[in-house]
């Protein structure tokens, strides 16, 4: 015992004279970085977005819980990490090249569990993961969503124009990929190439892609992955918080102002609210060449949001509506097929077009509504409940150029209600066992609006459907281990009329998906995880039933009521690598059969009427594959530069008919390289950033399946500035974007305006965003 | 907690239950009148006297709605003028009118397979005093046998050079869309 007081005196005394030692070692060489993993104790899952502190140092933790600090003195440093929900972390430590694993206790305060929550949803898998958060939504604010998060590997736009574009993930759209907005399936005629979703990107705090089949969890139509659109959880301090956001474009001279307010009630703060709304207005937009007239777009949504919280419960309501009206370029409206090829042996628009922002038809106006109600209880330090229950109401008006005054009668006008019930529990054993089982409920109606005097697309139709799953999880320091089953069950009735015919029937479809899937923890920079998993999809009602002359698709399409289910295994494997800030590899490989995948069928026949011939295209089914690779890498080097390089890759084929599938995506390469400066004292993360994108040529596609070969391949540059100064002691973040710097005129496979004209020419975007 | 489980439990299966209990009928709908698509379409020739007045000497030929035209071959003689009327019909109703009414949005063009038989000047006028196309005169300069093209064009910008001949070819390049695009044989004796 002694002894020991001797030692620790001797010890002290040391580290005292080190010290002054140390100090001296600061001043000459301290441009170490320390590595650190920040984790939850008790569920040992990633804490992200915690502040790391190290005198006047700060950085913050990614999605992987890891963050790092550059320019430390070795020996000890005070550490301060602080993460919303959990205990501050305030202690010394020894500097190591190793990467420290700090464990952050769980604050005793009320809101870790809905914080906790936001952020679970997103890592709480073993699937592949992307998360787009603040900072790199700031710099693509203004677009639609799937314009931002194509900037994730693997993920591609559908485009109808710039104006309209739905997100591909992996090769799959439409009805294969989900989009749950605020943890709500986004629910609104999906089916359609052109209908975009519904959602304003900027209620998103962070928007999360994930690509494997998530259908355990999330049901049918999580066959090709998930995009969850989350917004900031609401506040738990007394101070009102404010975000303004202008974004300014050149092309289409388009300008977009959303400003979100949230707080607390000071008498009552267990009670917050959020308000937010957005507006746009942008004019026809251009090529490198020419205008397409027509193509302007307007946009109005807001949204509100309510939330109660207490020790053990809390509850939130909230509601959105998403308002938007978009021209559809002139030249897009095509009669026959002689129409069509004449316009397309033209490769571009007849006229040179001119600007101008009025909308007349063929336009698009749509209205979405959501009214959402979640409950959240912590039955026990085990045991958690969570109750959401959501309302959908969308409408969708097409407006198409008629005789006899019919302009301004829709051709297109339906409404869809949709409600749905989830209920789930989850179980943590606080050591290293996670369970969760849940229920899903979904019961939608499908109306049309009377008086188009045209005959609708799709008839109308009721559908529930209903699922219950169970999922185990094992979570150790190594590796974590997980696996799931649901079971799924939907009815659809649908009736319509072809003149005074009546038409439809009844359908039961009935599924079973299982997945397996792990991480493991391969040393501290390296990540392996891996997931096998089989999804579902019904046929949708468009796909039963069409019968008739596609308008916008100049085509005759007939949908095939017998058709069954679709059913998919994929499995993904994801190897992540973090060397600190200095190198990060992200490399997706993935393979996914499915067995009676259902697409659009070229018969090569025509359908003679007055109006000329149309090709005419069967719905059909048949067993396809797809085999991918997305990549992402990043090197830091000569401190103040980053180079990245992303890649997407994608081999699909139809097996039953050797041969290849349409609207696939061609392979895209992307290189950036960013210098971040400090120009001035008052600016702050400064950067400026050359990128290059090249698209190949999709050269794996069938003659006889569409009516033009694909285009050419084509390199895009892009320029990127911006930098963040403090203004009244708030933030003001400030960046310029050029995209196609050189103007370039080029076509995208994936664009279904390729027929017709070219893509977007240079844009000019400036975006601020004031936080309070 | 056994409580709480009960609880949950149970608004798990009231959950259940209440989406199911508004277990789907079958769907309520009522037909649409279309009004948009004509059916059928007429081409009257009527002989012409040599001082332009109008007989009662009439040809027609009549088109089903895939297009095909009865008789597939129309007998017309060399020398003479036709007052050529179009009538297009939805379900046996005339819809010239909404053409007429819309008139400077609509044109249309007639495409002879061969050159030199037929020749056509429009009768009819447009708010701008361009032709329409629904009344003309077609008169028979040679003889032989071809195929007549018939092209309603929608929504076309009329001052443009390609939308001026009665027989253009490239009326694609002055923008709009086929709402018409018929074809039947010609002989001309």
């Amino acid at each position: 015992m002694h002894f020991l007081k001797h030692v620790a005196v001797l010890i002290a005394t040391a580290s005292f004279l080190y010290a002054p030692l140390c100090m001296r070692a600061q001043q000459s060489g301290c441009n170490n970085t320390l590595y650190l993993r920040i984790t939850d104790k008790k569920s040992r899952e990633p804490v992200a977005g915690a502040t790391v502190n190290v005198a006047s140092l700060s950085s913050m933790s990614d999605e992987n819980g890891l963050a790092g600090l550059t320019g430390l003195c070795p020996g000890n440093l005070h550490l301060h990490i602080q993460a919303i929900g959990y205990g501050v972390f305030d202690g010394d430590i020894a500097y190591t090249a190793d990467t420290l694993t700090i464990a952050l206790e769980r604050g005793g305060i009320t809101l870790d569990d809905v914080e906790v929550q936001g952020h679970k949803q997103a890592l709480n898998t073993t699937t592949t993961v992307t998360t787009l958060h603040e900072e790199d939504l700031d710099k693509l604010k203004g677009a639609n969503l799937a314009a931002m998060i194509s900037t994730v590997p693997g993920v591609r736009i559908l485009q109808t124009g710039s104006t309209i574009g739905k997100p591909v993930v992996d090769g799959m759209h439409s009805n294969r990929l989900l989009i749950l907005n605020n943890g709500i399936r986004q629910e609104g005629q999906q089916w359609g190439s052109e209908h975009a979703p519904e959602i304003d990107p900027f209620i998103a705090q962070n928007i999360t892609v994930i690509k494997g089949a998530e259908a355990i969890r999330y049901g049918a139509e999580a066959i090709g992955g998930v995009v969850l659109v989350n917004p900031a959880a609401l506040p738990a301090d007394s101070s009102i918080h404010a975000e303004i956001n202008l974004a300014g474009a050149s092309n289409g001279r388009t300008g977009t102002a959303s400003a979100m307010l949230s707080g607390n009630f000071k008498k009552f703060p267990a009670l917050a609210w959020r308000v937010q709304g957005t507006g746009k207005r942008g004019g026809n937009y251009k090529t490198a060449d020419y205008y397409l007239d027509n193509t302007g777009s307007r946009e109005l949504n807001y949204s509100a949001a309510l939330g109660y919280t207490k020790a053990h419960f809390d509850a939130d309501v909230f509601y959105s509506h998403f308002n938007s009206e978009i021209g559809i370029f002139k030249g897009s409206h095509i009669g026959s097929r002689e129409d069509l090829l004449a316009r397309i042996a033209n490769g571009r628009p007849y006229e040179n077009g001119s600007f101008y922002d009025s909308i007349n038809a063929p336009r698009q106006v749509i209205k979405h509504d959501l009214l959402k109600a979640t409950t959240h209880i912590h039955l026990n330090d085990y045991l958690h409940a969570n109750i959401r229950y959501g309302f959908q109401r969308d409408n969708r008006q097409e407006y198409d150029v008629r005789r006899g005054g019919r302009t301004s009668i829709p051709s297109l006008n339906y409404n869809l209600y949709t409600q749905t019930l989830d209920a789930g529990l989850e179980y943590f054993n606080g050591n290293s066992f996670k369970a969760e089982v849940g229920f899903n409920g979904l019961y939608q109606q499908n109306k049309k609006v009377d008086g188009t005097s045209t005959r609708p697309l799709i008839p109308n139709f009721n559908t529930e459907g209903a699922g219950v799953y169970a999922m185990g999880r094992v979570i150790k320091p190594a590796y974590e281990l997980e696996a799931g089953i649901r079971y799924d069950y939907k009815y659809l009735t649908a009736l319509g009329y072809r003149e005074d015919t009546l038409y439809g029937g009844r359908h039961t479809f009935n599924n079973v998906s299982a997945s397996v899937g792990g991480i493991w923890h391969a040393g501290n920079n390296l990540d392996i995880r891996s997931n096998l998993g089989t999804a579902w999809r019904p046929p949708t009602v468009n796909e039963l039933y069409s019968g008739g002359l596609h308008h916008g698709a100049g085509a005759v399409e007939y949908g095939d009521s017998t058709l069954r289910s679709e059913q998919s295994v994929k499995w993904i494997t994801s190897a992540n690598y973090r060397k600190g800030n200095r190198l990060t590899i992200d490399l997706d490989v993935y393979a996914h059969y499915f067995s009676n995948y259902i697409y659009l069928f070229p018969t090569g026949t025509f359908s003679e009427s007055l109006r000329g011939d149309f090709p005419v295209f069967r719905t059909t089914q048949d067993n396809a594959r797809f085999l991918g690779a997305d990549f992402s890498a990043n090197v830091r080097f000569l401190k103040y530069l980053d180079y990245t390089l992303k890649g997407s890759f994608i081999r699909a084929k139809n097996l039953t008919q050797d041969n290849y599938l349409p609207m696939i995506p061609a392979d895209r390469v992307e290189q950036t390289l960013r210098l971040r400066y400090e120009p001035f004292a008052f600016l702050h993360k400064s950067y400026l950033q050359l990128g290059h994108v090249f698209v190949a040529r999709q050269t794996r596609y069938d003659p006889g399946s569409d009516f033009a070969p694909p285009p050419d391949a084509y390199h895009l540059l892009n320029l990127g500035i911006g930098s963040q100064l403090a203004i009244a002691g708030h933030t003001l973040d400030i960046n310029c974007s050029v995209d196609n710097l050189a103007n370039v005129l080029y076509k995208d496979y994936m664009n279904r305006f390729r027929y017709y004209a070219h893509d977007i020419g240079r844009n000019v975007i400036v975006r601020l965003t004031y936080r309070i | 907690m056994k409580k709480n489980l009960l609880t949950i439990g149970s608004l798990l299966v009231t959950a259940g239950l209440l989406t199911f209990s508004s277990c789907s009928k079958d769907p309520e709908v009522k037909p649409e009148i279309e009004q948009e698509e004509f059916n059928a379409v007429r081409i009257d020739f009527i002989r012409l006297e040599s001082s332009g007045a109008e007989t009662t000497d009439t040809v027609t030929v009549n088109f089903d709605k895939e297009g095909n035209a009865t008789p597939s071959q129309t007998l017309l003689k060399n020398g003479n003028s036709y007052r050529t009327l179009l009538t297009l019909s939805l379900d046996g109703t005339s819809i010239n009118d909404e053409i007429i009414e819309e008139g400077t949005e609509h044109k249309f063009f007639f495409n002879p397979s061969a050159a030199g038989i037929i020749n056509y000047t429009y009768n009819d006028e447009d708010a701008d005093g361009n032709g329409i196309g629904l009344d003309g005169n077609m008169t028979i300069t040679g003889t032989g046998t071809l195929n007549l093209k018939v092209i309603l064009r929608h929504a076309l910008d009329k001052s443009l050079p390609d939308a001026q001949a009665w027989n253009s070819t490239t009326y694609e390049k002055a923008g709009g869309e086929d709402d018409l695009n018929i074809a039947f044989g010609l002989k001309a004796e």
